[in-house]
């Protein structure tokens, strides 16, 4: 059983994959970095080839391990329980491509499979870039729900399902063609096979997602948009551990009275920066900060990741 | 007459809603449009008068196309209520991103439209959502507007897209990797590429203790490095309001 399982989430551009590499760093040797994030950020940062198994790496020194969620892979999984045929497969792919909740998920069941079966002394999850700003906290609140009651459990050709709906799927034929709805609900049908699996997965994560031993750590930075707290606090409410990361702080820089363009700048990141930290403090309870200073950074080498882990 | 349709995109953060803003200054009687509601917000901070803002919500979306097949408004606009219908659209692959494509287009055949986009990897499966619509549907409805659509991608100057970019490397990175990817689905697109926030060096009386003066001369300079393969349209610059074209 895994010690501790920390997610790291936070908008495009923050430093996420900056922070999470730099929490591994802090984490016992041998833990476990997985990324949902579907660019291989991560793993340019840290100048390895992108993995869709467990791989191990050194970092700083010591050894830890690393892994991509990958919609291929867990197809793999699913096709041996299952086979799929040529057709299901292609629309598991049209979806993979096409849908940023689809995408979600499958990197949600893969983390949860992943979560129960391995053993860690403690797992950091790298999460993708909000999609809309609530992006996968919604996505998690809602994969129980969407494999319980979506149109997955209602498309299915059984003998309970509801005369309306099936009226409604031969109506869509006049949208999208014969062909187009029966690989619909051929994909339905396959993935129904697999409902309990999902089920299980959606159920582990709910459970462990706000479990005391999980950790939220937030990213944010002096530009992070104060709409922003509002968005993810009912997530963060539900959490036991939460830590909110001001990366890139500017408020250790003397700028007051001064009129060039940077001090401008940074009176006004300043300012930001103070009215983000007054919202943290009046919209959550029992939570740690701390503070990363602004460092220039640019050229995304070793060494550079190397300061970065020990400012 | 059409006008064109400009899809502004880029790496979460970059700016869009900012450039989404000037360019449609830029341009004659343009509107825009928004999945959020960012663009009001951003206006005020910069102090910019908005133009028109189509708010397009999938019920919306939803209704327009049951239209095309229904023929009664108020059907249509019942049915669209209906969160089984939305969550099918919401489910199938590309569906959505087709429909929005189609709204976009018809908005711009009356005015010019500036659209502040999805980010990269949403816009991908936007321009991806035509090819796989052709590929999925051999008749009905959503083939034929599939259809409509690749062609108004393929029309010269009809659809322009624009990616914006900061000057660091993930954001760099990024930019390189969607404006490949549409060109390999329709080499003869317009895409513009835009900098935004590139910071530049303050002048030598520059006065500061020595970390902020080392921060003032070495970011621009690193920037300078970091985007010297690329070849911008445009330029804002950090604070800045004003769309500069590149050199």
């Amino acid at each position: 059983m895994n010690e501790q399982v920390n997610f790291i989430w936070g908008a495009g551009g923050v430093g996420k994959s900056h922070y999470a590499v730099r929490r591994l760093a802090q984490a016992p040797e041998g833990s476990l970095l997985i990324t949902l994030d579907p660019s291989p950020r991560i793993f340019h940062l840290l100048h390895i080839e992108k993995a869709a198994e467990v791989t191990p790496f050194q970092l700083a020194g010591r050894p830890y391990f690393i892994k991509a969620t990958d919609a291929d892979l867990l197809f793999e999984r699913l096709n041996q329980a299952a086979p799929a045929n040529a057709q299901v497969k292609k629309y598991y792919f049209q979806l993979v491509q096409g849908l940023q909740e689809f995408r979600d998920y499958l990197a949600l069941i893969q983390l949860a499979e992943d979560l129960s079966q391995q053993n860690y002394p403690c797992i950091i999850v790298d999460t993708p870039p909000f999609h809309e700003a609530v992006g996968l906290h919604h996505s998690i609140s809602t994969l129980r729900e969407f494999f319980e009651k979506s149109v997955v459990q209602l498309a299915v050709r059984s003998s309970f399902m509801n005369m309306g709906v099936r009226k409604v799927i031969e109506v869509s034929r006049l949208f999208m063609g014969k062909r187009a709805v029966d690989e619909a609900l051929g994909f339905l049908d396959w993935l129904h096979l697999h409902l309990e699996r999902f089920q299980k997965a959606a159920g582990i994560l709910d459970e462990m997602l706000f479990s005391p031993k999980t950790t939220h750590s937030m990213v944010l930075t002096p530009e992070t948009p104060q709409n922003y707290l509002s968005e993810v606090k009912s997530f963060f409410e539900r959490s036991s551990q939460v830590r909110f990361i001001m990366n890139r702080s500017v408020d250790h820089y003397h700028v007051e009275g001064k009129t060039d363009s940077l001090s401008h700048e940074i009176q006004q990141m300043q300012k930001q920066q103070k009215n983000l930290e007054e919202n943290i403090q009046s919209s959550f309870q029992d939570y740690q900060f701390k503070k990363i200073p602004f460092v220039l950074m640019g050229d995304d080498s070793l060494e550079e990741l190397n300061k970065f882990i020990s400012i | 007459m059409t006008y064109p349709l400009h899809i502004v995109t880029g790496k979460g953060g970059v700016g869009k809603t900012r450039y989404s803003l000037l360019l449609a200054r830029e341009i004659e009687s343009a509107q825009l449009s928004e999945r959020g509601q960012q663009l009001i917000l951003e206006s005020q901070k910069i102090g910019l008068v908005c133009p028109p803002i189509y708010h397009i919500s999938l019920q919306d979306l939803l209704a327009e196309f049951l239209m095309g097949v229904i023929k009664v408004q108020s059907l249509a606009s019942f049915a669209a209520k209906s969160k089984l219908l939305q969550n099918i659209v919401r489910t199938a692959p590309n569906l959505e991103e087709l429909l929005l494509l189609k709204k976009w287009k018809l908005i711009s055949n009356k005015h010019p439209l500036v659209v502040d986009g999805p980010s990269t990897g949403n816009l991908i499966a936007l321009v991806e959502s035509i090819k796989t619509a052709q590929s999925m549907f051999d008749t009905g409805f959503l083939r034929h507007i599939a259809d409509e659509l690749d062609q108004a991608f393929l029309e010269p100057h009809r659809i322009h897209i624009h990616i914006v970019s900061l000057p660091e490397n993930s954001a760099l990175e990024e930019m390189k990797q969607i404006h490949q990817r549409v060109k390999d689905i329709y080499p003869d697109i317009k895409i513009h590429l835009i900098l935004n926030r590139r910071h530049q060096k303050p002048d030598a009386h520059f006065d500061q203790d020595p970390e902020l003066s080392r921060l003032a001369f070495e970011r621009p300079e690193l920037e300078a490095k970091r985007i010297a393969t690329y070849d911008f349209d445009s330029v804002i610059f950090e604070g800045g309001t004003q769309l500069e074209r590149a050199s």
